[in-house]
């Protein structure tokens, strides 16, 4: 089934040229193409659109008000901007309106692996309305402990973009949002970067007061919904995974990327969970119970409930939000490595990281998580598991010790 | 019994015993003893008998009368006196006498004064006494005449005596008259003067006292009460020291009384001193003394006037402190007052001038202001100040005056000249008031800078996309060429192919199903229709960003030193490009250039920010009719010569300005955009830039809800009065002498 895109620009020529650009993409996507805001959503009255690309300034309805309507009435809708502008306000308008942020000129092979990219997540999240809810989605909720801490950090007159950077790397949420805005071109930056507190220093301290503080890109999680979730538990053992996806990495690899990535993969690899708990408190609350009840891996009660996991969810919004294939990979299949990489990669540090952070603090009983060996062995890599086990011993010492 | 004669006889008879007893008349015997002829006590009275008590004379017997005639107490003295008459002139041989036997009636001899008595009368026998004769008188009174003259003699020597005497008392008595005069118009005069003297010591509203050498108080006069509080009773013989002058100061005072005691003036005698002095309340006040020193019976005298200055005091101090404080208000000005006189000699020199100019107030006051400096440009100065003389009124100094800086740096000095006088008379005294402004022109020239930069900045966002919208479909439509090309290249492939077999023999079928294939799959239908429109779009991207980045270069053309000649058709043409981003979504644009319009002498850059201000400010003005409707305005650029000038015209279809604000639009920093939108300086740099720097003008029609006309008009020769001090400001402005 073809993937439907629609391009929305005032500039003929630009939809022209893109026309031609995109003709090799005939066969694989349909597109249409509207000079304007209220053309566009007459189009999307009609049919249904996978991804929707839209320019920023146009007259009339400009690309912001356009995103916010589809957003609001086609939320499975994917947003993108291209645009050559790039006043702050209107990037600021569009922080939570689009996905991700092309600017122009955009080089074609990006445009095309960008529309590419958030073409293939539909088949990542096959339940539609999950898809809805997850494609309206801005945020990521953090602990509200911590995100007390950024707000007090940024709203105090000598805020300082390391502690800013500290912050957010503790939250999942937060990273995963930081890292959305570098990745895409939304502050003309187009640089990928995995490292959050690096993040953070290159949006600067004044960005981030106007984006935590009045565009609202965080948001803090209400514990009181998911009585039975603890989100505390989830955020030390994220933190965990991080960090030990990364030492596993790193004595796997010299890559620094790779290093980074698993990092933030282990981080962010339960996303979903933070996902489906803040928006569907009650079903998720029926997964917890189940999953309690009769034993079972979270994993297992979220697919009988949403016929899907934290996983894929996770990963579809990261996916959405443009972080690195790599990281969004790793949190698709880190229950299920075998589906993804066959080589190391970091969804591989992840998903040993998780099964031995869940074997080191039994307490969480919603982390539980086996290692496929086969998988291992598969990669030629069954070998190294004492030897990550060592490593996580370590951590752990260093984590007592502190 | 004989008769002896006489009395005396019968004593002697008895005493020389011719006779045993004897009678004699009274007073015989006491008469013999007065006369020393008999011895008292030899006689004895017979018969003794007592007369009354004031009788002198020892009574022998008894008393009768002394007189032979006598007149019994009822007879008249009348008829006594004829009878006596008829008695004494009874002639002897009258028959009366006769009868009596008597000759008559006499007198006794010795009744000396019955004698004188009888001749007084005139009666006998002294009735006919004869004729007098001189001789007889004299004779008979010679005594009586010689008394008589000598003591005639005698009073005329008196009586001269008397009137010699009596002359010198009338003189005298005129010299004492004549000395009471004088001296009662003396006293008068002294009492006038004592009332006088009193009237002026109760009077008088300073104390007036005086005092002994010891300091004694001698005179307290009612001004004196008032002032100190003593009664004059109170004070009289008491010592000054005590009463009114303070503790501290009497050792002092006394030594100095004592020393005018011995005649010395000291520091004090005429002259007026100002000291403190004591009430009687104990309260202090300041008094103002002058002591003179008279002598009198007592010994040197003190007479003091002394007045209370308390009030004059009081005032001379808030007088001081309004001075004192006016000259801190002068001195806290942080500009340079300098007040000059007639021939531009300094008369004032406040501590802002002693800091900038370097110059203390006593090397200033006093001089010359021209010789005061000479690293300044004073000639500007004086051609001001030669102005505020003549017109009488405030003249600001044309342009910043350039001078040296105690630091040794160069500043600009803001000045105004004002004249000190009236209305109608300015004096001669000016007041030059400046202010060091270099600072602050530095600081006008970066914010004119800053806003240059600032409209660029703002433009650069809309240049960029106006650069990145071409360069992208620019793009788009070579990477379609490019797969364009490669399809007809496969497709030119095939044809080669099948060039060749025509050239070598029979085309092969399978040859033209290759073809046919391979054009399938190119879409040369499609390719040749679209890539004609992709070159052409692609060169017209190619236009489009050539001709932003020259109209940019134009725009931000740095501007020169002097005016020159400008197309301005061109120039507006450049800035409505540059400014496309900012109008392009809210209105068309539509120019009507006269293609004749004649050069104009003008200093591009600053014309151009004119224009982009003029051209934005209406794209606003549309926005806020249009919002976000789609909908678009109209925005009219016109140019066309009218005589000696040329005139601009950019109308908008926008809200138009109300009436109420249309005044203020030209003032700097009035903006009705919100906080953030506008910095309120368009406007005011365009009036700057047309009127003040091109001698042109700027005008504005509008009609709210229809939109808005500015009409600028720009000579085509400026006038050649124009002040260099454009120029200069225009100095200031270029980039160049920003980094001086």
């Amino acid at each position: 089934m073809k993937r439907r895109v629609l391009f929305v620009d005032d500039d003929p020529n630009v939809l022209q040229g893109l026309r031609r650009m995109l003709r090799p993409m005939r066969h694989e996507w349909e597109m249409a193409f509207a000079d304007g805001g209220p053309a566009a959503l007459a189009l999307l009255a009609e049919t249904t659109f996978d991804v929707i690309v839209s320019d920023m300034r146009m007259p009339g309805m400009d690309g912001a008000e356009l995103l916010a309507r589809v957003k609001r009435d086609y939320p499975q809708v994917v947003r993108i901007v291209l645009s050559g502008h790039s006043e702050r306000e209107s990037i600021m308008r569009s922080v939570d309106t689009a996905h991700q942020y092309l600017a122009k000129p955009c080089d074609a092979d990006n445009l095309k692996a960008v529309i590419a990219r958030a073409c293939r997540l539909r088949d990542m999240l096959r339940t539609a309305s999950l898809r809805s809810l997850v494609t309206r989605l801005d945020t990521i909720p953090s602990l509200p402990q911590t995100y007390n801490e950024i707000v007090e950090e940024l709203e105090s007159p000598d805020a300082s973009v390391q502690s800013v950077g500290r912050i957010i790397a503790r939250d999942v949420g937060m990273t995963a949002k930081v890292l959305q805005l570098v990745n895409s071109a939304f502050f003309g930056l187009r640089c990928h970067v995995s490292d959050p507190a690096q993040a953070a220093s290159l949006l600067g301290v004044d960005t981030l007061k106007s984006l935590v503080l009045s565009v609202h890109i965080f948001s803090q999680l209400d514990c009181t919904r998911v009585p039975e979730f603890c989100i505390e538990t989830l955020w030390n053992h994220s933190v965990m995974v991080g960090a030990l996806a990364k030492r596993i990495a790193a004595d796997q690899s010299q890559s620094r990327e790779l290093c980074d990535h698993a990092l933030l993969a282990g981080l962010v690899h339960d996303a979903g969970k933070l996902v489906l708990a803040a928006n569907l408190p009650d079903q998720y609350t029926q997964a917890l119970e189940q999953a309690h009840a009769e034993h079972l891996t979270l994993e297992l009660a979220e697919r009988h409930q949403f016929d899907t996991s934290h996983a894929e969810v996770g990963a579809y919004l990261l996916g959405l939000w443009g972080l690195p294939d790599p990281i969004v990979e790793a949190v698709a299949f880190h229950h299920h490595p075998g589906l993804g990489a066959t080589a190391f990669a970091p969804l591989t540090a992840v998903h040993a990281a998780n099964a031995l952070a869940s074997r080191l603090s039994p307490c969480c009983r919603d982390c539980i998580a086996e290692p496929d060996q086969d998988y291992l062995a598969a990669i030629g890599l069954g070998s190294r598991w004492p030897r990550w086990n060592e490593l996580a011993d370590e951590l752990m010492a260093e984590g007592v010790s502190q | 019994m004989r008769f002896a004669g006489t009395h005396d006889k019968v004593v002697y008879a008895v005493r020389d015993g011719t006779a045993d007893a004897g009678t004699v008349r009274t007073g015989t015997l006491e008469h013999l003893e007065e006369e020393g002829r008999i011895r008292p006590g030899t006689f004895r009275v017979l018969r003794f008998s007592t007369a009354p008590a004031d009788f002198p004379l020892a009574c022998s017997t008894r008393l009768y009368p002394e007189w032979p005639l006598a007149r019994t107490r009822n007879t008249s003295v009348r008829l006594a006196r004829r009878v006596a008459l008829a008695l004494l002139d009874m002639p002897s041989d009258s028959a009366a006498a006769r009868a009596a036997h008597c000759t008559g009636w006499t007198i006794p001899a010795n009744y000396q004064s019955v004698h004188e008595c009888l001749r007084e009368l005139r009666i006998a026998p002294y009735a006919d006494p004869g004729p007098v004769s001189l001789r007889h008188l004299l004779r008979r009174y010679w005594p009586w005449v010689l008394t008589f003259g000598v003591f005639a003699l005698l009073a005329c020597g008196a009586l001269i005596h008397m009137i010699t005497l009596n002359r010198r008392l009338r003189q005298s008595r005129s010299g004492l008259v004549r000395e009471l005069g004088i001296r009662r118009q003396v006293e008068q005069e002294l009492r006038r003067s004592r009332a006088r003297h009193r009237a002026i010591t109760t009077l008088a509203q300073d104390a007036i006292v005086t005092a002994d050498a010891d300091g004694t108080i001698r005179f307290w006069n009612p001004a004196a009460e008032r002032i100190f509080g003593y009664k004059a009773a109170e004070t009289l013989g008491r010592s000054m020291f005590d009463l009114i002058v303070p503790p501290e100061y009497r050792p002092a005072k006394r030594r100095s009384m004592k020393a005018f005691a011995c005649g010395a003036s000291g520091r004090t005698l005429g002259r007026t001193l100002e000291l403190e002095a004591l009430r009687k309340d104990g309260s202090r006040f300041p008094i103002e003394i002058s002591v003179s020193a008279y002598d009198d019976e007592h010994g040197r005298q003190a007479i003091a006037l002394v007045r209370d200055v308390s009030k004059q005091v009081r005032t001379r101090e808030q007088l001081t402190k309004a001075h004192q404080m006016t000259s801190r208000l002068i001195d806290a000005i942080p500009s340079i007052l300098v007040a000059v006189d007639a021939h531009d000699r300094v008369s004032a020199w406040n501590a802002a001038a002693v800091k900038l100019l370097g110059i203390d107030a006593a090397g200033a006051v006093g001089h010359p202001l021209e010789t005061l400096k000479r690293d300044w440009d004073y000639p500007l100065l004086k051609s001001a100040i030669d102005e505020a003389r003549r017109t009488c009124r405030m003249v600001p100094v044309a342009r910043d005056v350039h001078y040296r800086r105690p630091d040794g740096d160069d500043g600009l000095l803001g000045a105004t000249i004002c004249p000190m006088g009236q209305i109608g008379d300015c004096g001669e005294n000016l007041l030059i008031v400046a202010a060091d402004v270099t600072e602050r022109r530095r600081l006008e020239t970066q914010l004119r800078q800053a806003q240059k930069l600032e409209s660029i900045g703002q433009l650069a966002a809309g240049i960029a996309h106006e650069i990145n919208t071409p360069t992208q479909f620019v793009g788009d439509n070579i990477r379609f060429l490019q797969d364009a090309f490669r399809d007809l290249a496969g497709v030119l492939a095939h044809y080669a192919r099948l060039l060749d077999a025509a050239r070598t023999g029979r085309p092969d079928a399978r040859l033209i199903t290759g073809i046919e294939q391979a054009l399938e799959e190119a879409d040369l239908d499609y390719l040749r229709e679209e890539i004609p429109k992709a070159i052409e779009q692609s060169l017209d991207g190619v236009d489009r960003v050539a001709k932003i980045v020259r109209s940019m270069k134009e725009f931000s053309h740095p501007g020169t030193r002097e005016k020159q000649l400008v197309d301005l058709n061109k120039a507006i043409e450049s800035t409505i490009t540059v400014a496309r981003n900012e109008w392009k979504y809210v209105a068309e644009m539509v120019t009507e250039f006269d293609p004749d319009l004649p050069r104009v002498p003008c200093w591009v850059s600053d014309f151009n920010e004119v224009i982009l201000n003029m051209v934005v400010n209406a794209a606003h003005a549309i926005c806020d009719v249009v919002g976000d409707s789609g909908e678009k305005g109209r925005i009219t650029v016109a140019t066309r010569p009218a005589g000696d000038h040329v005139e601009v015209r950019i109308s908008d279809t926008g809200t138009g300005i109300p009436e109420d604000i249309r005044a203020r639009i030209f003032d700097p920093f009035f903006t009705t955009k919100e906080v953030g939108k506008g910095t309120g300086q368009g406007l005011a740099v365009a009036h700057r830039v047309i009127v003040e720097q091109h001698g042109g003008t700027i005008d504005v029609e509008s009609r709210v809800g229809e939109g808005t006309t500015f009409l600028i008009r720009l000579p085509i020769s400026p006038p050649e009065t124009e002040p260099n001090a454009s120029e200069e400001e225009h100095r200031h402005e270029t980039p160049c002498s920003v980094c001086r």
